[in-house]
């Protein structure tokens, strides 16, 4: 029934759209995640189609929001929720993306060699974060390899069929470097990333101790005419 | 010298906030009957509370369609407000994208893992 009605819509997201009007998030997700997992689709497709689909799993009881959240922050490492989305949705995602360094971590690191990175054999596709003076690009590629070319900084992460993680180099907050500069180069950026992560470290670490925690608000708005 | 300003520049990348957007499909209710937005700001006096209300600069908000029930209330549950001792907390009823009326309480006290009670009053609401 999803298959003859994704025939006849005019895009394939519209009866999945509808589905979630519908209330059967369940059925959505599971669209969405087959569009999603779909190499022949575009990518552009292929993330609204991810999008649709948190927004279902995190609408109503549905149960998969986190776990949709991750898969969507894994394969969209950039993107962020409009802070006006569902707050289950945003408050999922952002779990997502605070474990994620931590998930990442626990991955095989993949093989880096001269010029290029590769995944495990089950990999399906490569990201590859680039970031080049403060500026993050993209580069998806649907191979087991992907070329480095002059890429100096950047984090990489590799998955399989099901938009799953199976191996990560660096992070997006902690980009490793891809190639190699000049030997003379190495002292000063050693001393630099040293003082850098001490630093971080001490932010971090205030940060952590100055936490006050959270609490609720019962709040009942009672309009008098 | 250039690797350490260019390694500067990429720290200091960290932390902001990367492009995106998300389509939101609001329910019908949310655009005829207004809506009900609940926001809670780090400080503040309701004295001299901004017309209209900057809902963007609040720690955590809520929005409702403005509806409410047979003994006029409408209740809202916000969750994880960072605590502290002074924190004021605003209602503002929005139509077609004017803020029409609101209600405001200060120096309300959150606590960490605890639940606070507040009741705000519109008065004057179209």
């Amino acid at each position: 029934m999803i298959a003859l009605l994704l025939v006849l819509a005019s895009s394939p997201l519209d009866p999945l759209w509808s589905l979630v009007d519908e209330e059967r998030y369940q059925a959505a997700i599971e669209g969405a995640l087959r569009i999603a997992t779909d190499a022949n689709a575009t990518i552009e497709l292929r993330q609204n189609a991810l999008t649709l689909g948190l927004t279902a799993a995190c609408s109503g009881n549905a149960e998969r929001c986190d776990q949709v959240a991750r898969t969507v922050s894994d394969w969209m490492p950039l993107w962020r929720p409009d802070s006006r989305a569902l707050p289950s949705l945003v408050q999922a995602f952002g779990r997502a993306r605070v474990t994620r360094a931590e998930r990442y971590n626990s991955l095989p690191k993949g093989q880096l060699s001269q010029g290029q990175w590769c995944g495990p054999s089950a990999t399906s596709s490569i990201l590859l974060v680039e970031t080049v003076r403060g500026v993050q690009a993209q580069d998806r590629v649907k191979e087991s390899c992907i070329q480095l070319n002059k890429t100096e900084q950047g984090f990489l992460i590799a998955y399989d069929a099901q938009l799953q993680p199976i191996a990560a180099l660096g992070s997006l907050s902690a980009p490793v470097t891809l190639l190699k500069q000049k030997q003379v180069n190495q002292r000063p950026l050693s001393l630099a990333l040293t003082i850098a992560g001490i630093t971080l470290a001490g932010v971090a670490a205030y940060l952590l101790l100055s936490d006050p925690g959270t609490g609720n608000l019962e709040l009942t708005v009672e309009n008098r005419p | 010298m250039k690797q350490l300003v260019l390694f500067t520049l990429a720290l200091s990348a960290c932390g902001q906030a990367p492009g995106g957007s998300i389509t939101l499909n609001f329910p019908a209710d949310l655009i005829t009957n207004g809506i009900l937005h609940a926001a809670v700001f780090e400080s503040g006096q309701c004295a001299t509370l901004s017309d209209p209300v900057v809902l963007a600069e609040a720690l955590v908000r809520l929005s409702h369609p403005a509806n409410f029930d047979a003994r006029n209330e409408h209740p809202m549950t916000l969750n994880a407000i960072p605590a502290g001792g002074d924190r004021m907390v605003v209602a503002v009823v929005e139509q077609e994208g004017t803020q029409v009326c609101r209600a405001c309480s200060d120096d309300v006290v959150i606590k960490d893992n605890n639940t606070s009670t507040v009741r705000l009053i519109l008065e004057g609401c179209p």
